[in-house]
């Protein structure tokens, strides 16, 4: 069995609302420890009944504690809280960090009371605040609002009259859940009261969830519920799916509703227990203003299992299908293909998210359009999500869109289930507007000159050859390269040799000396026919002189009849020769001088040259 | 002098002088060229090609065929291997820079060090052909200079020769080297042209591999490497992966 708390306060039919307050963070104490300082304060010490007093417990130095524990608020109602804010602040590279709880709180009757201390575990470490001291004055606060002795003494009887005969209860369809699997929460009210009227005054915050109020009729629909003997009439005020984002112990907040109670008037019956069968028509009914609050309702998170994790997984819990499809397999270029993802099942969809489509780096790929189509109907959040990938091809061909996974993991069959899309192929054909591809880069030059067409064809009459036919690989390309070198070599043999025959000057002179010999003679001879002695017996001695000069190879100036005699007796010249040529010679020489000669003596002279000529050439050839 | 008619032989040699049979096909593909009908141009220039003829006006030709076909990739292809006949002809030049605008990817090239460029332009001045040619000339000229030379009485005439075989001597093996060069350029089958409309290059030759990047149909790359069904590329801008061995034509 459960354990109601009823909280109440009787109030004017007009709730009177304090909207604003300030926190005004002064820390009464603290101890430091480890740097980590856990203190609590108050907005006003003094306060009047009615009033709202604000506490903040912070926690400075970590950023996050563990069990924190409030102290029982027992001389105060809490109208909200805890509210967990967060703090870090990054200074010069060291995080600083720090925690508060803060309430609100509205006292139940005056005087002073302490504030206990709260505590908190931070790295095993047990922190405490130092309570603080509230003094509570009588109404004067509120003079609206006078309290007269009569009116509180019958403010706490009509809480002890209402007893538990009313309040809210939370339930949910499981206490441990794995994160992201869904919880149905339910807030009731059990009544044995008339209610005349009721408003939700405090919606739970429900954080660390993601909620999704699920549809209750709006007309509350009694219905008869036995708790600890007693009969209720219950309805269902709020019905709500709750997907958790964290794991741990997770606080289902209070939720508080103002109702208007329709209490018999006590004057006329004093009877305690008459009032539950009276008829508000007939009896003299009294309208109460009653605030009722649930008890806040812890729910276990478990973390998804850590084993097995598919790689894609990205945090989808529940029970899912998975649908692909492409508009149409065949389109051309720069025209849109849109890809249809649709998951659909029940679960968290809302925070699933959008499979990991890989397209082909020739498609453009835009972000998908996300469109969810859930109930809220039931008990389960269900219905579907669709992801539409607009693509655009920008080149001809054949493109495949690979298969891609999605993961969730599956809350009755207790594992990971992966699903795989099948693969797409698509066609892609070339649009009409030909080679106006979307190209980055191309200056106006080059716009200017896609324009231009290209230049015509070549005609005429041209050579063929067969393709590879090279000169350099053709025995012609050696031959032609080798025969130069050859015919140079040739050409410089040739030289030299004609070179060196010029330079043998001697053995030149040793081959002409008879032909110059026989030339002059010839000359002589002419002389001789036109009696001209001196010049006949000048140029045979020029003859004989010329000849022996050429054939010794001497110059004539180192030459004379005796050096003749000499040199033609070593190269082995007979000696009648030698001495008919110094004969000749000498005679040649006396007869140049001498004042007549005859003819016949100059013939004789004449034959006798050409002889010793042709005979000194034979012996020295 | 004997020059023209041994540059006559060359000619007459090395250009097996195809008879008017090819010479006639190629003027019956130029009409239906010039008539518009570029399919049944395209099969004929294709024709001579496959019967193993070429030179640079065909394949430039055929470049245009599939310029006017749309066929880019075919296109450049043909106006590479015309280039490399003859690397100075300016249509040629301007017809393959139009079809390397209208190619998707517009890829950087690292520019060489100046003198590796200059040494480049210097040997694509001619092709490998005209280099031998070169080379024959000037070994003729070094011969002949040197003869006179070695004939000549005058000082001047001596002087003038000597400096002309020098220059030839100098000239010709620089031609030597450059026809070296320029042959290797043009049986080099280390350069191709990507034919496949978009293809993925991969970091291994594995199609699970990651994607390096995306090359279209167009793209001038250079061969590194091959294992079965794979090549290894390299692009100008000096990024190299794997890409499937049928993805492109070597020029």
């Amino acid at each position: 069995m459960e354990f109601v708390e009823i909280s109440g306060t009787r109030e004017e039919i007009t709730v009177r609302r304090i909207g604003l307050f300030f926190v005004i963070a002064i820390a009464f104490s603290g101890f430091h420890l480890f740097a980590q300082e856990f203190s609590a304060s108050v907005d006003k010490n003094q306060i009047a009944v009615g009033d709202q007093l604000g506490v903040t417990f912070t926690l400075n130095g970590s950023s996050g504690g563990n069990n924190f524990r409030p102290p029982a608020f027992n001389d105060f109602l809490v109208q909200s809280g805890p509210n967990q804010s967060t703090s870090m602040q990054f200074i010069n590279g060291s995080v600083s960090a720090s925690v508060s709880y803060s309430y609100v709180l509205q006292p139940r009757a005056e005087g002073k009371f302490a504030i206990g201390p709260a505590t908190i575990e931070v790295g095993g470490k047990k922190l405490s605040t130092q309570p603080i001291t509230i003094e509570i004055s009588k109404g004067a606060a509120r003079p609206n609002q006078p309290r007269t002795s009569g009116q509180q003494a019958e403010s706490q009887d009509v809480g002890r009259q209402i007893g538990d005969n009313l309040f809210l209860k939370v339930t949910v369809d499981k206490a441990r859940v794995y994160m992201g699997e869904q919880i149905t929460a339910t807030y009731k009210i059990y009544t044995r009261v008339n209610i005349a009227n009721y408003a939700v005054s405090k919606v739970p915050a429900l954080t660390g969830f993601w909620s999704e109020d699920l549809d209750v009729p709006k007309q509350i629909q009694l219905t008869n519920e036995v708790v600890n003997g007693k009969q209720y009439r219950v309805g269902v005020l709020k019905k709500v799916a709750l997907f958790p984002q964290r794991s741990g112990t997770l606080d289902l907040d209070p939720m508080e509703a103002e109702c208007v109670v329709q209490l018999q008037n006590r004057r006329r019956s004093n009877d305690f227990f008459d009032q539950f069968f009276n008829d508000p028509f007939f009896g003299n009914v009294q309208n109460v203003n009653y605030k009722v609050r649930n008890e806040p309702l812890k729910v276990a998170v478990l973390p998804l299992p850590g084993e097995n994790v598919p790689p894609g997984f990205s945090g989808a819990v529940g029970r899912y299908s998975m649908d692909a499809w492409l508009d149409k397999n065949q389109t051309k270029t720069n025209e849109a293909v849109t890809l249809k993802v649709k998951i659909s099942g029940r679960g968290n969809l809302k925070l699933i998210e959008a499979p990991a489509v890989i397209v082909p780096p020739d498609l453009d790929r835009y972000d998908p359009k996300i469109s969810d189509n859930i109930t809220n109907q039931g008990n389960q959040i269900s219905g579907s999500r669709t992801y539409e990938y607009l693509l655009i091809p920008r080149h001809p061909g054949q493109q495949t869109i690979a298969s891609f996974p999605f993961s969730f993991y599956d809350t009755e069959k207790r594992t990971y289930v992966t699903l795989r899309s099948p693969e797409f192929s698509l066609n892609v054909e070339q649009g009409s507007e030909l080679g106006l591809t979307p190209v980055a880069g191309v200056s106006k030059e080059d716009v200017k000159l896609l324009g231009e067409d290209i230049r015509f064809i070549k005609s005429g009459s041209y050579t063929f050859h067969r393709r590879g036919d090279r000169l350099m690989d053709s025995p012609m390309f050696v031959v032609f390269s080798v025969s130069p070198i050859i015919a140079f070599v040739g050409f410089v043999f040739f030289v030299r040799r004609r070179e060196r025959v010029l330079g043998d000057v001697r053995a030149l002179r040793n081959r002409r000396a008879r032909k110059i010999a026989q030339k002059r003679l010839t000359e002589a001879k002419g002389f001789l026919d036109a009696k001209k002695k001196e010049d006949f017996y000048t140029e045979v001695s020029r003859a004989l002189w010329g000849f022996v000069s050429d054939k010794l190879g001497l110059p004539q100036s180192d030459l004379s009849v005796d050096v003749i005699r000499t040199s033609l007796e070593i190269r082995g010249i007979p000696a009648d020769v030698i001495s008919k040529l110094s004969t000749i010679i000498e005679q040649c020489e006396y007869a140049r001088f001498a004042p007549s000669t005859d003819s016949m003596q100059m013939d004789q002279v004449y034959n006798e040259a050409v002889a010793i000529i042709s005979s000194i050439e034979e012996q020295m050839r | 002098m004997r020059w023209p008619a041994i540059v006559c032989l060359f000619f007459s040699f090395i250009s097996i002088c195809v008879a008017d049979e090819v010479a006639v096909q190629f003027e019956q593909a130029n009409q239906l060229y010039r008539n518009g009908d570029f399919q049944q141009a395209a099969s004929m220039y294709e024709q001579i090609v496959k019967n193993g003829y070429e030179n640079a006006p065909l394949l430039y030709n055929l470049g245009n065929v599939y310029f006017k076909l749309h066929n880019i990739p075919a296109a450049i292809l043909n106006y590479e291997r015309a280039k490399r006949l003859a690397p100075r002809d300016e249509d040629i030049a301007y017809n393959l820079r139009l079809c390397n605008l209208r190619i998707v990817d517009k890829i950087d090239a690292i520019p060489p060090l100046f003198f590796v460029e200059w040494w480049h332009n210097f040997v694509n001045l001619m092709p490998s052909d005209e280099w031998g040619l070169l080379v024959i000339i000037l070994l003729w000229g070094v011969v002949l200079s040197g003869a006179v030379f070695l004939v000549s009485r005058s000082f001047m005439l001596r002087r003038v020769t000597f400096a002309i075989s020098f220059l030839s001597i100098l000239v010709c093996v620089i031609s030597f080297t450059g026809m070296i060069q320029r042959s290797r350029i043009e049986q080099s089958d280390q350069q191709a042209i990507v034919f496949s409309q978009s293809v993925a290059v991969k970091s291994a030759p594995d199609t699970q591999s990651t994607d390096l990047f995306v090359l279209h149909e167009g793209v001038k790359v250079e061969l590194l490497d091959g294992v079965a069904g794979w090549k290894k590329i390299r692009l100008p801008d000096g990024k190299v992966g794997w890409m499937p061995a049928d993805g492109f034509q070597v020029i």
